[in-house]
């Protein structure tokens, strides 16, 4: 398993590698197909680990069962406490500073990786057939793979420093999708908005290493698994201090707001795969981190910012649906739409209650599947009306696309939360957490958030429905309907299958990854 | 083809429901759930009853003529076989929820029925009625729904089970707002006051949908709930008493709304809301036979309404528009009444057991809640009997205004006024607008047919249903009550008749207004909405990326102030370096001392 | 002074960088005679090519054969050139101890990397090879005399062994800028060792020694406004090493010279000359005055956050790839005092290598585009990634590495090892200073990367790329990936 493991992490970049060796002619034309292989080759890895650890007689499936808390402490007793871990490697890579390379997966993060996999994949099979007018398909994927490693690095480390590693490995490389790929109308436009994500997530993760320094200062160890036996005591002074950096660090890639600025340019400016990739899984190493770290780790000091961090979860689900309801980008409206759920997440990270976190790892999943669909089908939208305002690509899709137009409306509903997708459970699980949250939170306020959280909802329903009445519906006579446009191609229904699939099959069995978390 | 094949799926389908009904007939009440451990344990919990059994054959029967209605209803027409299909995901939703222990499978049909009711009203997305009506539905009843999530929270949390057979009801504090929080979605659903105005809005969706809305699934949840969780609510005397108002209030608002409509299904679909406001009312009444009639009255109303809304499809669809004005211009002098016979026979079988004409299904129905009431009203101990004798004001009340505007709409829509014209608000072309007597003049009228038999034998079937529903519960009628409502009736239909007669037809305004709901909401919600999104997006525009582009200002003037410093000029250094050197020296003392 | 015991085991690498430096000009001086004054006539060509060419051969064997000296004496114990203390163990004006051999294997190695990218067809025609390397030995012995060097006398004549030689290097092209560039370079140059004597007679004044370990332990006896004098005393010792690493506010002849000098002698100055200021302030601070009752840390770690934010912000704008790597230098030194503030020698001493390695592998990619594009401007490198993938990649790895980002992860670790010892110190205002400057960092070096990975727009150069630039380039970006592998072994440097 260990072996299996490492495999997924290197053969991505060793796709990569393999495509920069090839000669540039070669390189751009089978460029997709061996992304293909690879990353096809890597969920299938994935899968056989997930194999693994769904059925009762791996470690991780007794992961609930044993992680009883070590010390007195009101430890963090729910998922993402870093226990009996599946494929675990560890071996000293820096002892001058007691760095280590430790890596394994459990419950928590498996998912997680999985998702990892299938995304890209689809990914790349989508850039079989659509390519993004700056040609170069061999950086791109290959960058796209490497994106890959980052991401599955970050789900499966468990030592602080090795997490900030892969933490960081995937934005040179997301910054030059976004720079040389990303929208060709708009080069300075696009230019600032890679900088502008790129910087602000290197501040975030700077601002992160110094809370995780802390941590070895108040421990003494970086490992995840030392670290969640027997956790940093103290909810002032320094590890309060480290919380509070290392929850800024990841609320910046999350984004919660008011840290969420760079990421309506940075989707929109994207290419379709770059914000596939970048809504899927990018945002969730934000809150895939505060679940492994800052909750095992730092429970007490999670105990006093943990209002703050609710509070600007809702923030960021109101204000967040609120922008929706005035943009007139399609792609910048689904950003916002991610700033909003991601505060979902945010909501159910802070109850600290096993419900809450549960809901915010289902809602990760979920929104990685549901967002990247939105992105497809708006990448797919704007490509064939060589623009993503709404306001030029007019009204009645219905008429010109109904298959893609049925399709948005359908990821729409999705997204919006509709009970019987994969969309609600996560943000349910989430308020019902709000509901109840851990004994050592003030309830009041976590009510008052949960009704305004739900609010929050109505209005998320409110943007997408106006994005449907606006872009699918109206008077097709004044949209006369455009010759070019071919409606849902092969390649993107074979692309989009497995996320609508996905959708339906965690919405219908939300069992299927709840009951891996927390027993209901 | 894939129209013919969900046609023939639907119709399965709906027939399948109806069977089971059927089947689970006087079997006894049993719950099932798979035999998972977890959440899909609690997840899948299904049960049934006599009420699933009630729910699933008035769902299947409506459905099925639904179905085969809709065939007729739109011949011709596009997307029929998405129609078709999202009728059919309609029905099951329902389905889900009649069948359903488990709250959360029951959240599940619930919300997608308000999905489906979104896209069936949207249907006809080329009209911007229809979008604005469904995103008006969708949106409210979703508000509605944030409530009721927030209720099954109370109270499975406070049941510890999240299963409606598990749920112990408990008189404490918790029940109440937990049942409250319920409400909120009953409301939402079944369009009470305050959140009653999505569903006359609804009406540019095809006149099945709204007959399937309005008799068998959307709507009837609301009630069906409240029956379903009936003990929880018992438990709460507090929801019971605000139902009831809620419940009062709404059916003589909505009655009267529905006197001044000028729109044959607006003015069914304000009738629906006082009716289900009845329902309502029979329920709140705590006690069992306040439920039992509450139900008859569902029952019977499903199969009138249903009846009612396929018969106002018919005008639709032969006619053209459903408005008294078109309506009596293309048919003037009660043509109508003879070249749509059929049209003509059940529709008024239709209205007479809407308004309770004696031995119809309607009368009994009706007459078995204001019974219900009033033996609550009698038994009810001081404070707790006032909502009884609420509910018992308000229905009469509500029976006289239904009785006016059911005699008002049959006499205007297929008989000629006798009078001489012009009198108050009649509907002549002279007091059209102009619109409407512009594509008067341009298209001609197609000769006035009957709707094809695909229409008109489901309204037989529901006409005969509606003639004999009402016996099933005959034999308890208490002969006083019987005649209280139809004097009741009385003092509805004659004034009708007689200003019918002078050919008059007054509207107050405020009536036509609705009572200025929506203009209130405009007001209160709509626009403070959007103003806000306007701010935040300057917000973040101003404020927030403000702060992000000044830092990246200040780092390029920083930068190029350096630049600048960067003369070339030696002594310039220098000069530098020894200013470096003395505040060193300084910051050395600084730190000495 | 009576010097009582020498291990010449000590004294053997500066020895045989100072003997190879002589060799080299004697050498040099045996060519035959010339017909004309100036070196550069086509005439004289191939014998210019001879002598560069033993110039280098010499050079090089005698610096390999330091580094080789300094690796067997990896795990010594060595003194030389002491003599009986009054009180206390004898005062040693040369140790060799790990922190010795760190130092030595940086600027020696670095002097390797020098001299092979100045060997031929690299080198600038009007410089004279001979006089060259043994001006480029002198200061190598200067810096390996500096970084073993335990006592104040003998640390102010080797960094001057080491200034001196360079500002003749930046002139030995006799053109206006190379000159104008080494006047400003040397009047910095004497205000500085002008004030650090100052402050090391107010030291000797206050303790009656120059010997490092002694001074440090009078100092602990002196009362208080004895004290505040050699406070005082320790920052102008600071601040002459301060000029000599281009510490702001002592910085702003760096620029101009590195631009003003041939590509190579840049390098050797950010390298070579750089590492030994390092070598020498980490001597002084660590080994002198670093005691309770001389506490220069927050002053250092003052000048270091000024340092890095100045110098990140400077370079943040410049068009010239010089230039830019002038002031990223700048800022790069800001991160190395970090550390040294908390005293953390390891960390020091592995930002110090790794930075060497990359700046030297930038510099060598500098020079070799600068030949066939003088114009040195970031847009000259526009799609070198594509037109020439290795040297291209080898240069997005380097930035890579000053920027601290994966996949460089030598230089984040190395970052990394800096943030360790600011935050275990305690000096959190520090680390958020260089969290910030991370990011401006990024910025910079970014900018460049965007260069290197357009498309190219004119025609695409392609570089005839001669075999020692390959060499070091190779042997750079080789060497930054092996240790961004194994971060272990810069950090092993320092013991």
């Amino acid at each position: 398993m260990s072996a299996l493991l490492l495999v997924l992490l290197g053969l991505p970049l060793a796709g990569a590698a393999l495509l920069w060796l090839l000669p540039v002619v070669l390189g751009d034309r089978i460029a997709a197909r061996v992304g293909t292989v690879v990353s096809g080759l890597v969920l299938v890895g994935s899968a056989v680990l997930g194999y693994r650890w769904l059925n009762p007689g791996s470690p991780a499936g007794t992961q609930q069962a044993d992680s009883v808390p070590a010390t007195d402490l009101p430890v963090y007793d729910g998922p993402g406490r870093a226990a009996a871990m599946l494929g675990d490697t560890n071996v000293p890579w820096l002892p001058a500073l007691d760095v280590r390379f430790h890596v394994g997966v459990d419950a928590v993060s498996l998912p997680l990786i999985v998702l990892s996999g299938l995304l890209v994949l689809l990914c790349c099979v989508y850039s079989l057939r659509i390519t993004p007018q700056a040609g170069r398909m061999r950086s791109l994927v290959a960058l796209l793979l490497i994106i890959e490693t980052g991401v599955i690095g970050t789900f499966s480390a468990l030592d602080l420093v090795l997490f900030f590693i892969f933490f960081e490995v995937v934005l040179i490389p997301m910054w030059l999708v976004i720079d040389i790929w990303g929208d060709h109308h708009d080069r300075a436009g696009r230019r600032l908005a890679a900088n502008r994500f790129v910087l602000m997530t290197v501040l975030g993760s700077a601002v992160m290493l110094i809370g995780f320094l802390l941590v070895h200062a108040e421990s003494g160890t970086f490992d995840l698994v030392a670290l969640a036996a027997n956790p940093v005591p103290g909810g002032t002074g320094v590890p309060l201090t480290a919380a509070i950096l290392i929850a800024v660090g990841l609320a910046v890639k999350m984004p919660i707001w008011p840290l969420h600025i760079w990421l309506p340019d940075a989707h929109a400016k994207a290419p379709t795969v770059g914000s596939v990739l970048l809504a899927g899984l990018l945002l969730k190493l934000g809150s895939y981190g505060m679940v492994r770290i800052l909750l095992p780790v730092l429970p007490d000091a999670m105990v006093e910012i943990a209002p703050y961090l609710a509070g600007f979860s809702v923030i960021a689900i109101v204000l967040g649906s609120l922008a929706c309801l005035a943009q007139t980008d399609v792609k910048r409206l689904i950003a916002y739409s991610s700033v909003g759920h991601m505060g979902f997440i945010g909501l159910g990270i802070a109850t600290m209650s096993a419900v809450g976190v549960t809901g915010a790892l289902f809602a990760n999943i979920a929104h990685g599947v549901i967002t990247g669909l939105l992105f497809f089908l708006a990448g797919a939208i704007k490509d064939r009306h060589d623009t993503s305002d709404l306001r030029l690509i007019g009204r009645a899709l219905y008429a010109r696309l109904p298959r893609i137009g049925a399709l948005l409306t359908f990821a729409c509903l999705a997204s919006l939360g509709l009970p019987g997708l994969a969309g609600f459970w996560g943000e349910m699980l989430a308020l019902l957490g709000a509901y109840e949250p851990n004994e050592a939170l003030p309830r009041a306020t976590f009510l008052t958030l949960m009704v305004i959280a739900g609010v929050g909802t109505v209005l998320t329903a409110a943007y997408f429905l106006r994005l449907v009445r606006n872009l699918c519906q109206g008077d097709p006579a004044q949209y006369p309907s455009t010759t070019f446009a071919v409606d849902l191609s092969r390649i993107e229904l074979v692309t989009w299958t497995p996320l609508i699939v996905l959708t339906v099959l965690l919405g219908l069995w939300p069992a299927l990854l709840i009951d891996r978390w927390v027993l209901l | 083809m894939i129209t013919l094949a969900w046609r023939v799926l639907g119709i399965a389908f709906s027939l399948a429901v109806a069977a089971a009904a059927a089947l689970l007939w006087q079997v006894e009440p049993q719950t099932w759930a798979p035999d998972l451990s977890g959440f899909s344990g609690t997840l899948y919990a299904v049960r049934t009853d006599d009420l699933t059994v009630l729910m699933l054959a008035i769902v299947g029967v409506v459905a099925s003529c639904v179905q085969v209605y809709s065939i007729g209803y739109l011949h011709g027409e596009p997307r029929t076989a998405s129609y078709t299909a999202i009728v059919t995901l309609f029905t099951a939703a329902m389905v889900t929820v009649v069948v359903a222990d488990s709250l959360f499978l029951l959240l599940i049909g619930w919300e997608v029925m308000g999905v489906c009711s979104y896209l069936l009203i949207g249907q006809y997305w080329e009209r911007r009625d229809a979008r604005a009506g469904a995103v008006k539905a969708f949106l409210m009843t979703r508000f509605g729904d944030v409530g009721f999530l927030f209720g099954i929270f109370v109270l499975g949390v406070a049941g510890g089970s999240f299963r409606i057979s598990e749920l112990e009801p408990s008189g404490s504090g918790l029940a109440t707002v937990g049942t409250l929080l319920l409400l909120c979605g009953v409301v939402g659903k079944s369009a009470q006051i305050p959140l009653q105005t999505w569903l006359p809005d609804a009406m540019p969706g095809p006149a099945p949908v709204s007959a399937l809305i309005h008799a068998a699934t959307m709507v009837a949840a609301g009630v069906f709930l409240v029956a379903r969780m009936f003990d929880v609510f018992v438990a709460a005397p507090g929801t019971l008493s605000v139902l009831a108002v809620i419940a009062a209030l709404t059916m003589v608002v909505a009655a009267l709304c529905a006197t001044a409509a000028v729109e044959v299904k607006r003015i069914l679909a304000w009738s629906t809301v006082s009716q289900l406001a009845v329902m309502f009312g029979g329920l709140a009444l705590g006690t069992d036979d306040g439920r039992h009639a509450g139900l008859f009255h569902l029952l019977t109303h499903a199969a009138f309404k249903a009846l009612l809304f396929l018969c106002a499809g018919v005008l639709l669809h032969q006619v053209g528009s459903a408005t008294f004005a078109v309506l009596r211009r293309r048919a003037r002098r009660g043509v109508l009444r003879k070249l749509m016979p059929v049209t003509f026979g059940t529709m008024t079988i239709g209205l007479a057991a809407l308004a309770g004409v004696p031995g119809l299904s309607g009368f009994f129905s009706k007459d078995s809640v204001v019974e219900a009431a009033w033996h609550a009203a009698r038994d009810g101990r001081g404070d707790t009997s006032w909502p009884a004798w609420l509910v018992l004001v308000a229905v009469l009340v509500t029976g006289m205004l239904t009785a006016f505007y059911c005699t008002r709409l049959w006499l205007w829509v297929f008989f000629g006024s006798p009078a001489p014209l012009g009198g108050l608000g009649a509907f002549e072309e002279e007091d059209l607008g102009d619109s409407s007597a512009v594509d008067a003049q341009e298209q001609p009228y197609h000769p006035l047919r009957d709707g094809s038999p695909w229409m008109l034998a489901p309204m037989v079937l529901l006409a005969l249903a509606t003639l004999v529903l009402g016996y099933a519960e005959a034999s308890q009628l208490d002969p006083a009550v019987a005649g209280v409502t139809t004097l009741a009736l009385m003092f509805g239909a004659v004034p009708a008749y007689s200003l019918w007669k002078r050919g008059a037809d007054p509207r107050p305004a405020v009536l036509e207004r609705e009572f200025g709901f929506d203009a209130f909401y405009q007001l209160a919600v709509v626009r403070p909405v959007r103003f806000a999104a306007g701010l935040v997006v300057t917000g973040d525009r101003d404020v927030i990326d403000g702060w992000v582009r000044g830092f990246g200002k200040a780092g390029t003037l920083a930068s190029d102030g350096f630049r600048r410093l960067q003369t070339g000029n030696v002594q310039t250094y220098l000069t530098a370096a020894v200013l470096g050197v003395v505040a060193l020296a300084v910051l050395a003392g600084v730190i000495a001392s | 002074m009576n010097i009582t015991s020498t291990d010449w085991q000590a004294a053997a690498v500066p020895l045989i960088l100072a003997l190879t430096a002589i060799a080299v000009l004697i050498a040099d001086s045996l060519r035959p005679p010339k017909p004309s004054q100036d070196d550069d006539t086509p005439a004289d060509a191939p014998g210019r090519r001879r002598a560069h060419l033993v110039a280098t051969v010499l050079s090089a064997a005698g610096i390999v054969a330091a580094l080789v000296g300094t690796v067997l004496l990896r795990d010594e114990q060595l003194v030389a050139f002491c003599r009986e203390a009054v009180e206390g163990p004898p005062e040693c004006s040369l140790v060799v101890e790990p922190l010795t051999i760190g130092l030595w294997a940086v600027i020696v190695a670095g002097g390797l990397g020098v001299v092979l990218l100045s060997a031929y067809g690299l080198l600038d025609g009007r410089v004279p090879p001979g006089e060259y390397h043994f001006l480029l030995l002198c200061a190598l012995c200067g810096g390996t005399v500096l970084a073993g060097g335990r006592d104040l006398a003998t640390m102010v004549i080797a960094l001057e062994l080491v200034s001196l030689p360079s500002f003749a290097m930046v002139a030995l092209r006799r053109d206006r800028r190379g000159s104008e560039a080494a006047v400003k370079a040397f009047l910095v140059s004497v205000l500085s060792t002008a004030v650090m004597l100052f402050g090391i007679s107010y030291l000797y004044g206050l303790t009656g020694s120059l010997h490092l370990s002694t001074v440090t332990a009078r100092l602990a006896a002196i009362d208080a406004d004895e004290q505040r004098v050699a406070l005082a005393a320790g920052l102008f010792v600071l601040v002459g090493f301060g000029f000599k690493i281009a510490a702001v506010p002592f910085h702003a002849w760096l620029p101009d010279t590195y631009v003003g000098a041939p590509v190579e002698v840049t390098a050797f100055l950010a390298v070579v000359s750089k590492s030994a200021g390092v070598a020498g302030l980490v001597v002084v601070t660590t080994q002198g005055l670093s005691t309770q009752a001389l506490d220069l840390r927050i002053a250092i770690a003052v000048v270091a956050a000024v340092t890095m934010t100045v110098g990140n912000l400077a370079a943040l704008r410049q068009v010239e790839a010089v230039r830019l790597l002038a002031w990223s230098s700048i800022g790069q030194l800001g991160f190395l005092l970090a550390p040294l503030a908390a005293n953390d020698v390891r960390a020091v001493v592995a930002y110090l290598a790794a930075y060497a390695v990359v700046t030297l592998g930038a510099f060598g990619v500098v020079a070799v585009v600068q030949r066939h594009r003088p114009g040195g401007l970031l847009s000259d490198y526009r799609g070198m990634v594509r037109t020439e993938p290795g040297v291209g990649a080898a240069l997005v790895f380097f930035l890579v590495v000053l920027a601290g980002l994966p996949p460089g992860l030598v230089g984040l670790f190395t970052k990394f090892a800096a943030f360790q010892a600011v935050v275990d110190a305690d000096l959190g205002w520090l680390a958020g200073v260089m969290a910030v400057n991370v990011m401006i960092g990024l910025a910079v070096y970014l900018r460049w990367v965007a260069e290197l990975f357009r498309l190219p727009v004119d025609e695409p150069f392609s570089v005839d790329v001669e075999t020692p630039a390959v060499a070091v380039i190779g042997t750079c970006a080789g060497a930054a990936v092996v240790l961004s592998v194994l971060p272990a072994a810069v950090f092993a440097l320092a013991g």
